[in-house]
């Protein structure tokens, strides 16, 4: 442990905070990041909403590429076009990465359960000292966040298909337990639970890929595990999904608003 | 008797001798997996059989099933009411990316958990111990009024998308090549570590 190098070094004063930042962030105490993290965001097309705290003057001026405007920390106007995912990278900045100016806006932010926070370590100022790429004019009118898909995790929309029985080339494998399958299942998919699926491996397609889902996405993604393990190509749904029956009493998944 | 069988049992009474937990030998052994971050502490994880250790992914309670990160690979491990809960209420409650480590053996090809327990890692004596109240104090005066150096100790990538303002990285694994950049040259001074929680 560093701290106890530290102490072998001779210094007397050496404290640890134990928790560590989970304990910080439960805390409801600020983070903040800094160029490097936008860089590597660039650099390994992770999508993040970046927002703007400064005046519009300054903004037109020149800021960070992607930015939102949010003159004043006023993030309110931007709850609606915040994405559903919570875990969406979420980078706050104004001139000089004052944290105290930006604490009211972090902590509403934070409050609408966005866990991926930070604000901006230097601000403006420090991206562009460190000759970073500057835009000029209007900031983006809109948040434009695009959800990085889990390894594994099936595009939605294939799903919505496959569910509705279009696509034939695939096949759905349902891992809830019996109850929950016997209430409602898309027509067509396998049943497995997923606390038989290890034994029951011979029972799937070898031919097809294997789309799994279950009601929010864990037991799916475990599953996804196992048959990756054993070599059987398989995406899986992440996300909620309720089951519901039709007039004519067919039973139609939708993901979960 | 086969002479295979006579090896196995020479084999297993060696353990047994040898083996701390000399009960366990004669039962099967399954193979040990664990996290690179996790041999870092602890190199005799790889040589523990029946162990599992790595980072808490999620938990299904209606299939009784977690999954643990063990390096680029998620393990799948299912538990039921025998399964001994350690250093927390219930499975719900483990955060994600939590350190755990746990006790299997493999069932009709499935891991099984005998006992799942939460890392709440090395001993801090009391005193040596800062909380989220008092450190906050402290940042909100800075490092020069406050007279403190706050290091963070977890590797750089993790410093660059969030970290305790004030904070400097000095990433656990490179101590030695950072402290003369890093480390104040006053003894005296308070220096506080910390990381991703208990490891």
């Amino acid at each position: 442990m560093s701290a106890r190098k530290a102490e072998a070094l001779g210094y007397k004063n050496v404290k640890v905070f134990h928790a560590g930042l989970p304990a910080w962030k439960k805390a409801g105490q600020p983070v903040v990041s800094n160029v490097a993290n936008i860089e590597n965001l660039n650099k390994t097309d992770g999508s993040y909403i970046l927002v703007d705290f400064r005046s519009k003057d300054e903004i037109e001026k020149g800021h960070i590429p992607k930015a939102v405007a949010a003159p004043g920390g006023d993030v309110n106007a931007l709850k609606d076009q915040f994405p559903k995912f919570k875990r969406a990278v979420t980078i706050l900045y104004n001139k000089e990465g004052n944290v105290a100016a930006a604490l009211d806006a972090y902590k509403m932010i934070s409050g609408w359960g966005y866990n991926q926070v930070s604000i901006l370590d230097g601000g403006f100022d420090a991206w562009q000292k460190a000759g970073k790429q500057v835009a000029t004019g209007p900031a983006q009118t809109k948040i434009a966040y695009v959800k990085k898909l889990a390894p594994g995790e099936v595009d939605l929309p294939v799903f919505q298909k496959l569910a509705s029985g279009e696509s034939k080339d695939k096949a759905v494998l349902d891992v809830r337990n019996a109850d929950e399958n016997k209430e409602c299942a898309i027509a067509g998919a396998i049943h497995i639970p997923l606390d038989q699926l290890e034994g029951r491996l011979a029972d799937l397609p070898k031919d097809k890929e294997i789309v799994i889902h279950c009601a929010t996405g864990i037991r799916a993604e475990m599953a996804q595990n196992i048959l990756q393990k054993a070599g059987l190509k398989s995406k899986f749904v992440k996300g909620d999904l309720s089951f519901d029956r039709d007039p004519q009493g067919k039973c139609i998944a939708k993901i979960a608003e | 008797m086969s002479k295979r069988t006579i090896t196995l049992i020479v084999v297993t009474v060696a353990l047994a001798v040898w083996w701390p937990g000399a009960a366990l030998a004669a039962e099967e052994q399954f193979p040990s997996k664990s996290d690179p971050s996790c041999l870092k502490c602890h190199p005799a994880y790889e040589k523990t059989p029946n162990l599992l250790a790595g980072r808490f992914v999620d938990v299904a309670a209606k299939s009784k099933s977690l999954q643990l990160q063990i390096g680029k690979e998620n393990e799948v491990i299912f538990f039921d009411d025998a399964t001994v809960l350690k250093n927390a209420p219930e499975y719900k409650k483990i955060d994600k990316n939590e350190a755990v480590r746990i006790t299997y053996v493999k069932r009709d090809g499935k891991s099984y958990a005998k006992e799942v327990e939460v890392k709440k890692g090395l001993q801090v004596a009391k005193e040596k111990l800062m909380e989220a109240e008092e450190l906050a104090k402290l940042v909100a005066q800075g490092p020069e009024k406050g007279k403190y150096v706050l290091l963070d100790s977890r590797p750089t990538d993790n410093y660059d998308q969030g970290y305790i303002p004030t904070a400097k990285s000095f990433p656990h694994f490179a101590f030695d090549n950072l402290m003369e950049k890093v480390l104040p040259k006053d003894k005296d001074i308070l220096q506080i570590y910390y990381c991703a929680g208990y490891t």
